[in-house]
Protein backbone atom coordinates (compact mmCIF):
# COMPACT_ATOMS: atom_id res chain seq x y z
CA UNK A 1 0.00 0.00 0.00
CA UNK A 2 2.86 1.97 0.66
CA UNK A 3 4.80 1.43 -2.00
CA UNK A 4 1.65 1.91 -4.42
CA UNK A 5 1.18 5.17 -3.31
CA UNK A 6 4.26 6.70 -3.00
CA UNK A 7 4.35 5.51 -6.59
CA UNK A 8 0.85 7.64 -7.39
CA UNK A 9 3.36 10.59 -5.45
CA UNK A 10 5.87 10.26 -7.93
CA UNK A 11 4.02 10.01 -10.70
CA UNK A 12 1.76 12.95 -10.14
CA UNK A 13 5.59 15.03 -10.12
CA UNK A 14 6.63 13.88 -13.73
CA UNK A 15 3.82 16.90 -14.60
CA UNK A 16 5.18 19.31 -12.34
CA UNK A 17 8.97 18.32 -13.09
CA UNK A 18 7.99 19.13 -16.92
CA UNK A 19 6.52 22.21 -16.13
CA UNK A 20 9.64 23.36 -14.10
CA UNK A 21 11.81 21.88 -17.04
CA UNK A 22 9.39 24.32 -19.74
CA UNK A 23 9.48 27.07 -17.61
CA UNK A 24 13.78 27.07 -17.30
CA UNK A 25 13.46 27.03 -20.91
CA UNK A 26 11.26 29.70 -21.78
CA UNK A 27 13.29 31.90 -19.13
CA UNK A 28 16.71 30.50 -20.62
CA UNK A 29 16.02 31.47 -24.40
CA UNK A 30 14.30 34.75 -23.26
CA UNK A 31 17.29 35.04 -22.00
CA UNK A 32 19.90 34.41 -23.96
CA UNK A 33 17.44 36.22 -26.82
CA UNK A 34 17.55 39.06 -25.00
CA UNK A 35 21.42 39.30 -24.65
CA UNK A 36 21.91 38.96 -27.99
CA UNK A 37 19.57 41.68 -29.17
CA UNK A 38 21.17 43.88 -26.54
CA UNK A 39 24.53 43.39 -28.10
CA UNK A 40 23.47 43.65 -31.74
CA UNK A 41 21.31 46.53 -30.83
CA UNK A 42 24.90 47.83 -29.25
CA UNK A 43 26.68 46.86 -31.53
CA UNK A 44 25.32 48.90 -34.45
CA UNK A 45 24.69 52.01 -32.15
CA UNK A 46 28.61 51.99 -31.67
CA UNK A 47 29.59 51.12 -35.10
CA UNK A 48 26.86 53.66 -36.71
CA UNK A 49 27.54 56.51 -34.17
CA UNK A 50 31.87 56.72 -35.63
CA UNK A 51 30.99 55.87 -38.91
CA UNK A 52 28.35 58.82 -38.97
CA UNK A 53 30.78 61.08 -37.79
CA UNK A 54 33.57 59.52 -39.67
CA UNK A 55 31.74 60.11 -42.91
CA UNK A 56 30.49 63.49 -41.78
CA UNK A 57 33.62 64.86 -41.02
CA UNK A 58 35.13 63.64 -43.96
CA UNK A 59 32.44 65.19 -46.55
CA UNK A 60 32.99 68.56 -45.03
CA UNK A 61 36.62 68.49 -45.29
CA UNK A 62 36.48 67.37 -48.78
CA UNK A 63 33.39 69.60 -49.67
CA UNK A 64 35.02 72.63 -48.06
CA UNK A 65 37.71 74.80 -49.89
CA UNK A 66 38.59 76.48 -46.25
CA UNK A 67 41.46 76.05 -44.56
CA UNK A 68 41.22 72.98 -42.10
CA UNK A 69 42.99 73.12 -38.44
CA UNK A 70 41.88 71.96 -34.43
CA UNK A 71 41.44 74.48 -31.86
CA UNK A 72 40.07 74.57 -28.00
CA UNK A 73 36.74 75.31 -27.67
CA UNK A 74 35.27 74.90 -24.52
CA UNK A 75 37.23 72.56 -22.48
CA UNK A 76 37.55 69.85 -25.55
CA UNK A 77 39.31 70.17 -29.32
CA UNK A 78 37.62 71.05 -31.94
CA UNK A 79 37.90 70.57 -35.97
CA UNK A 80 37.59 74.10 -37.82
CA UNK A 81 37.01 75.10 -41.55
CA UNK A 82 37.61 78.49 -41.72
CA UNK A 83 36.58 80.09 -45.12
CA UNK A 84 36.58 83.39 -46.50
CA UNK A 85 32.78 84.67 -47.91
CA UNK A 86 32.53 88.22 -49.01
CA UNK A 87 35.58 89.60 -47.47
CA UNK A 88 34.53 88.14 -44.24
CA UNK A 89 35.87 84.92 -42.23
CA UNK A 90 33.47 82.34 -41.21
CA UNK A 91 34.61 79.39 -39.07
CA UNK A 92 32.76 75.81 -38.82
CA UNK A 93 33.69 74.11 -35.93
CA UNK A 94 32.96 70.32 -35.31
CA UNK A 95 33.13 69.01 -31.82
CA UNK A 96 31.70 66.88 -29.01
CA UNK A 97 29.53 68.43 -26.16
CA UNK A 98 27.81 66.68 -23.35
CA UNK A 99 27.87 63.64 -25.33
CA UNK A 100 26.73 64.88 -28.60
CA UNK A 101 28.84 66.14 -32.16
CA UNK A 102 28.15 69.57 -32.65
CA UNK A 103 28.67 71.82 -35.20
CA UNK A 104 28.83 75.49 -35.29
CA UNK A 105 28.52 78.20 -38.10
CA UNK A 106 29.86 81.47 -36.99
CA UNK A 107 31.64 84.20 -38.10
CA UNK A 108 35.47 84.25 -36.93
CA UNK A 109 35.67 87.54 -34.54
CA UNK A 110 32.13 86.26 -32.76
CA UNK A 111 32.49 85.63 -29.11
CA UNK A 112 30.64 81.89 -29.11
CA UNK A 113 30.37 79.11 -27.09
CA UNK A 114 30.03 75.27 -27.01
CA UNK A 115 26.21 75.22 -26.39
CA UNK A 116 25.26 77.86 -29.53
CA UNK A 117 26.23 75.07 -31.97
CA UNK A 118 23.94 72.17 -33.51
CA UNK A 119 23.17 69.00 -32.23
CA UNK A 120 24.14 66.23 -34.44
CA UNK A 121 24.52 63.12 -33.20
CA UNK A 122 25.18 61.44 -30.03
CA UNK A 123 28.67 60.72 -29.07
CA UNK A 124 30.93 60.00 -26.44
CA UNK A 125 34.17 61.80 -27.04
CA UNK A 126 36.06 63.42 -29.72
CA UNK A 127 39.58 64.63 -29.66
CA UNK A 128 41.19 65.91 -32.88
CA UNK A 129 44.65 67.03 -33.39
CA UNK A 130 46.79 68.31 -36.55
CA UNK A 131 50.79 67.95 -37.37
CA UNK A 132 52.26 69.02 -40.36
CA UNK A 133 48.99 68.22 -42.84
CA UNK A 134 47.97 65.28 -41.46
CA UNK A 135 44.40 65.68 -39.00
CA UNK A 136 43.52 62.53 -36.45
CA UNK A 137 40.48 62.30 -35.09
CA UNK A 138 39.81 59.78 -32.28
CA UNK A 139 36.17 59.38 -32.05
CA UNK A 140 35.17 57.27 -29.24
CA UNK A 141 38.64 55.17 -29.04
CA UNK A 142 38.52 54.69 -33.29
CA UNK A 143 41.19 56.71 -34.85
CA UNK A 144 40.54 58.26 -38.03
CA UNK A 145 42.99 59.93 -40.44
CA UNK A 146 42.93 62.70 -43.08
CA UNK A 147 45.61 63.97 -45.28
CA UNK A 148 44.56 67.51 -45.30
CA UNK A 149 45.85 69.26 -48.84
CA UNK A 150 48.47 71.76 -48.27
CA UNK A 151 46.75 75.11 -49.35
CA UNK A 152 43.87 74.13 -46.69
CA UNK A 153 46.23 73.45 -43.20
CA UNK A 154 45.50 76.17 -41.02
CA UNK B 1 -9.28 10.27 -13.20
CA UNK B 2 -7.22 7.61 -13.61
CA UNK B 3 -7.07 7.59 -17.72
CA UNK B 4 -7.01 11.36 -17.55
CA UNK B 5 -3.20 11.55 -16.07
CA UNK B 6 -1.65 9.91 -19.36
CA UNK B 7 -3.31 12.23 -21.29
CA UNK B 8 -1.81 15.01 -19.32
CA UNK B 9 1.50 14.16 -19.47
CA UNK B 10 1.08 12.95 -23.70
CA UNK B 11 -0.05 17.20 -23.69
CA UNK B 12 2.93 18.11 -21.57
CA UNK B 13 5.38 16.18 -23.69
CA UNK B 14 4.22 17.36 -27.06
CA UNK B 15 4.30 21.17 -25.96
CA UNK B 16 7.82 21.22 -24.94
CA UNK B 17 8.70 19.04 -28.36
CA UNK B 18 6.61 21.91 -30.29
CA UNK B 19 8.06 25.01 -27.55
CA UNK B 20 11.71 22.94 -28.75
CA UNK B 21 11.28 23.17 -32.27
CA UNK B 22 10.50 27.33 -32.01
CA UNK B 23 13.07 28.03 -29.52
CA UNK B 24 15.56 26.25 -31.90
CA UNK B 25 14.29 27.83 -34.69
CA UNK B 26 14.16 30.97 -32.79
CA UNK B 27 17.93 30.37 -31.37
CA UNK B 28 18.72 30.01 -35.19
CA UNK B 29 17.66 33.07 -35.88
CA UNK B 30 19.03 35.22 -32.96
CA UNK B 31 22.81 33.71 -33.92
CA UNK B 32 22.40 34.53 -37.60
CA UNK B 33 21.41 37.83 -36.81
CA UNK B 34 24.19 38.09 -34.50
CA UNK B 35 26.56 36.88 -36.50
CA UNK B 36 25.74 39.72 -39.69
CA UNK B 37 25.76 42.42 -36.97
CA UNK B 38 29.60 41.21 -36.25
CA UNK B 39 30.23 41.12 -39.90
CA UNK B 40 29.08 44.77 -40.32
CA UNK B 41 30.90 45.92 -36.80
CA UNK B 42 34.10 43.90 -38.48
CA UNK B 43 33.29 45.41 -42.11
CA UNK B 44 33.09 49.45 -40.36
CA UNK B 45 35.99 49.14 -38.96
CA UNK B 46 37.95 47.48 -41.86
CA UNK B 47 36.64 49.88 -43.98
CA UNK B 48 37.98 53.05 -41.67
CA UNK B 49 41.58 51.03 -41.14
CA UNK B 50 41.89 50.93 -44.92
CA UNK B 51 40.32 54.12 -45.28
CA UNK B 52 43.42 55.75 -42.81
CA UNK B 53 45.78 53.65 -44.84
CA UNK B 54 44.71 55.41 -47.57
CA UNK B 55 45.05 58.67 -46.03
CA UNK B 56 48.47 57.89 -44.88
CA UNK B 57 49.59 56.30 -48.07
CA UNK B 58 48.85 59.54 -49.93
CA UNK B 59 49.78 61.90 -47.57
CA UNK B 60 53.73 60.55 -47.47
CA UNK B 61 53.32 59.77 -51.36
CA UNK B 62 54.02 55.74 -51.30
CA UNK B 63 56.75 56.07 -48.80
CA UNK B 64 56.71 52.85 -46.80
CA UNK B 65 59.14 53.95 -44.59
CA UNK B 66 57.29 56.89 -42.65
CA UNK B 67 56.94 55.39 -39.43
CA UNK B 68 52.76 56.08 -39.48
CA UNK B 69 52.08 52.69 -42.12
CA UNK B 70 52.97 49.82 -40.23
CA UNK B 71 53.40 47.98 -42.91
CA UNK B 72 55.37 44.12 -43.93
CA UNK B 73 56.26 44.52 -47.18
CA UNK B 74 55.84 40.97 -48.60
CA UNK B 75 57.02 40.71 -52.07
CA UNK B 76 58.35 43.77 -54.74
CA UNK B 77 54.68 46.03 -54.48
CA UNK B 78 52.99 44.23 -52.17
CA UNK B 79 52.70 45.06 -48.07
CA UNK B 80 50.41 43.87 -45.52
CA UNK B 81 49.11 45.33 -41.95
CA UNK B 82 47.90 42.87 -39.96
CA UNK B 83 44.59 43.91 -37.57
CA UNK B 84 43.65 41.14 -34.64
CA UNK B 85 40.51 40.26 -36.99
CA UNK B 86 41.51 41.18 -40.98
CA UNK B 87 44.54 42.21 -42.52
CA UNK B 88 45.15 45.02 -45.21
CA UNK B 89 46.96 44.38 -48.45
CA UNK B 90 48.36 47.23 -49.97
CA UNK B 91 49.69 46.44 -54.08
CA UNK B 92 51.23 48.68 -56.20
CA UNK B 93 48.92 48.78 -59.63
CA UNK B 94 49.88 49.98 -63.13
CA UNK B 95 48.33 53.56 -63.35
CA UNK B 96 49.23 53.62 -67.10
CA UNK B 97 50.49 57.10 -66.49
CA UNK B 98 54.18 58.03 -65.19
CA UNK B 99 53.08 60.96 -63.67
CA UNK B 100 50.27 58.56 -61.35
CA UNK B 101 51.03 56.20 -58.52
CA UNK B 102 48.20 53.97 -58.19
CA UNK B 103 47.82 51.03 -54.89
CA UNK B 104 44.71 48.68 -54.80
CA UNK B 105 43.82 48.88 -50.68
CA UNK B 106 42.18 45.59 -50.02
CA UNK B 107 41.15 44.14 -46.46
CA UNK B 108 40.21 40.82 -45.80
CA UNK B 109 38.86 38.93 -42.48
CA UNK B 110 40.76 35.68 -41.24
CA UNK B 111 38.68 33.55 -43.34
CA UNK B 112 40.01 35.37 -46.81
CA UNK B 113 36.62 37.05 -47.54
CA UNK B 114 37.44 40.80 -48.78
CA UNK B 115 35.56 43.44 -46.72
CA UNK B 116 36.44 46.28 -48.57
CA UNK B 117 38.62 46.86 -52.15
CA UNK B 118 39.37 50.68 -53.33
CA UNK B 119 42.32 51.97 -55.35
CA UNK B 120 44.13 55.03 -54.16
CA UNK B 121 46.33 57.01 -56.38
CA UNK B 122 48.35 60.70 -55.98
CA UNK B 123 50.62 62.34 -58.82
CA UNK B 124 54.11 61.89 -58.38
CA UNK B 125 56.59 64.46 -58.12
CA UNK B 126 57.67 66.02 -61.15
CA UNK B 127 61.76 66.34 -61.38
CA UNK B 128 62.70 69.62 -62.22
Amino acid sequence: MTNHSSKRNLIGLVPILLFVILAASVLSILLSSADTYASITERGNSTYTTRTAAQYISTKLHQSDGVVGVEIFGQDTAVTITETINNQEYITRIYCYEGYLYELFSNALADMSPEDGEKLLPMDSMTATVDNGLLTIDIAGQRIVFAIRANKEG
Amino acid sequence: MKNKSPLQMIEFVIMLLVFAVLSALCLRTFFYANGISTKTALRDEAIIEAQNTAELLSYHKGDFSAGEIDATALTDGHWQIEHENFTIDIVATESGSPLLAVYTITATDNSGEILAEFPVSWQKEVAK
